[in-house]
C-alpha cells in the first residue's frame, strides 16, 4: 500500500515538475499592498462594434476609443454619461488622409485629438468639425520607426527613439527632430541597435504638471522614469530582473519572455501601468486558451518606488485614469462591451 | 534499498514521459487549430518569420500588430 502510494506521489512530482513553463511571475517588483478591483460595465446604447480597442481617453465628458484593428474607423467618440455615440476619426486606408494604423490618442487643452499612425510616418490632428482642416505632421525620416507620441507642450512632441542610438526623441511640429536624450537601459552592449530598440518597444506618457516622463516596456517588465525638466533619469524599475528577452533573428527582434505593460499614465502624484504578465511561451502553445489583456495595473510614486497593485476582475488592453473621480476606465477586448470601470477610491 | 530507488526512478521517468506526451499531443492539436483560423498571417520575403493572428505586437514586416512573432 505504502508502495503504491510512494509511486502514485512521485509519478505526480514528475508531472508537476515537467508541467511548469516559464510564466513571468518572478517577483521584478514587490507592492506594499494588493487590491482587488470588481468592474462594472458601460453599456453602449448604439451598435458600434470595436474589434481591438486599445486605447481610451475621457475628456469634457467624451469618450475616446481607439480601436487598432478596425474595418472603418480608428477612433470613436462617445458621450460618456449615456455612453451614446458622437462620432468618428481616423478612417482607415492608403488614400491621402486615411490611416493605416493609430498607435495613440492625445487630446490637448484645447480639445483638439492628435493621433499617430506609424505606417505613415504622421503625427495628425483631426478633423471634427466640417470647416476644419487636419493638420498632418510627416516625421523626420531619420526616426526610421516611431510607435508612440505624447505633447512636450504647443510645439514640441516625445517619441521613443527606434533606431537604438537614443531612447526618446523631440520632435518638433514640422516633424524636425530637435533633440535626442537617455539610452536604452539594456546591459547588452553587443546587441544590435535597432533588434534592441524593437525589443525595448515602450509606451510613453508625459505630465507637463511636473514634467515626469514614463516608459513602459511592452515586452518586458521595465517601468523607467525621467525628469524631462531637468533632463535626469529618476529610475529604473525592473532594468536587470525585468529586461525584455528576445532574439536576433535575421535582424529582427522575435520576442521570448513575456507580454509586458501595454498602456502607462503619468499622474500628478502616481504612474498607473497596465501590465499583463502573459509569457509568449504560453501563448504560442496554447493561443485558444490566451485571453489578451492584462489583470494588473501597477501604481508607483514619481519615484519609482512601488505603492500598490490592483487586480481587476477582466483582462484589459487600454485604461483612462481619473485621479480626481477615482476611477478607471477600461478597455475589455474579450467582450462586446468593452467599456468598463473601475472605482479606485477608498 | 536498491529496489527501492529503481523503482522511484521508474516512477519519476514514467510521470516525466506521461506529461511530455501529453504536452506534445496538445501542442500538435493546438498549431493545426491555429493555422486553421489564423486570420491574419504575415510571412516575410524569405525571412521565415511568422507574424501570428490578431494582437498588439508589432509584426516586423507588416503593417499589421498581431499577437506574436515567431
Amino acid at each position: 500500500m505504502k508502495r503504491i502510494f510512494a509511486a502514485v506521489l512521485l509519478m505526480g512530482l514528475g508531472i508537476t515538475m515537467t508541467s511548469c513553463s516559464a510564466v513571468a511571475t518572478a517577483e521584478v517588483v514587490v507592492f506594499p499592498e494588493t487590491i482587488s478591483l470588481q468592474g462594472k460595465k458601460k453599456t453602449m446604447q448604439d451598435s458600434v462594434y470595436l474589434r481591438y480597442p486599445f486605447r481610451v481617453r475621457l475628456k469634457d465628458d467624451i469618450l475616446y476609443v481607439m480601436d487598432i484593428h478596425t474595418a472603418a474607423h480608428h477612433i470613436h467618440l462617445f458621450d460618456y454619461k449615456i455612453l451614446q455615440h458622437k462620432g468618428s476619426l481616423a478612417h482607415r486606408g492608403e488614400a491621402p488622409g486615411e490611416f493605416l494604423g493609430t498607435e495613440n490618442i492625445r487630446i490637448d487643452e484645447q480639445g483638439d485629438v492628435w493621433t499617430l499612425d506609424a505606417n505613415k510616418s504622421k503625427i495628425v490632428r483631426l478633423v471634427q468639425q466640417e470647416d476644419e482642416q487636419p493638420i498632418e505632421i510627416n516625421l523626420d525620416k531619420k526616426l526610421v520607426r516611431t510607435l508612440d507620441f505624447d505633447r512636450l507642450n504647443d510645439s514640441v512632441f516625445i517619441v521613443p527613439d527606434y533606431t537604438g542610438q537614443h531612447r526618446i526623441s523631440f520632435v518638433n511640429y514640422h516633424g524636425n527632430i530637435l533633440k535626442h536624450a537617455f539610452q536604452i537601459p539594456s546591459s547588452n552592449e553587443n546587441e544590435n541597435a535597432i533588434v534592441s530598440a524593437q525589443a525595448w518597444r515602450s509606451f510613453i506618457s508625459y505630465n507637463p504638471h511636473h514634467g515626469i516622463l514614463a516608459m513602459a516596456t511592452q515586452l518586458g517588465q521595465v517601468l523607467e522614469i525621467y525628469d524631462i525638466k531637468q533632463d535626469t533619469i529618476i529610475e529604473i524599475v525592473g532594468q536587470e530582473s525585468g529586461a525584455p528577452q528576445f532574439t536576433n533573428r535575421g535582424g529582427y527582434a522575435v520576442p521570448t519572455g513575456i507580454m509586458g505593460y501595454s498602456d502607462i499614465h503619468v499622474g500628478h502624484e502616481h504612474i498607473y501601468a497596465l501590465f499583463w504578465g502573459s509569457s509568449f511561451e504560453d501563448i504560442r502553445k496554447r493561443p485558444d486558451d490566451h485571453r489578451e489583456g492584462g489583470r494588473y495595473i501597477h501604481v508607483f510614486d514619481l519615484k519609482g518606488n512601488p505603492v500598490r497593485q490592483y487586480v481587476l476582475d477582466r483582462y484589459i488592453t487600454g485604461f483612462h485614469v481619473d485621479e480626481a473621480n477615482k476611477k478607471f476606465i477600461a478597455l475589455d477586448v474579450n467582450s462586446n462591451q468593452p467599456i468598463i470601470e473601475y472605482a479606485f477610491g477608498n | 534499498m536498491k529496489k527501492y530507488l529503481t523503482v522511484l526512478a521508474c516512477c519519476v521517468a514514467i510521470g516525466i514521459a506521461l506529461n511530455v506526451s501529453l504536452q506534445f499531443q496538445s501542442d500538435s492539436n493546438k498549431a493545426g487549430i491555429t493555422l486553421a483560423n489564423n486570420e491574419a498571417l504575415a510571412q516575410g520575403e524569405n525571412s521565415g518569420k511568422i507574424c501570428e493572428s490578431f494582437g498588439s505586437v508589432d509584426c516586423p514586416h507588416s503593417t499589421i500588430k498581431v499577437l506574436y512573432v515567431q
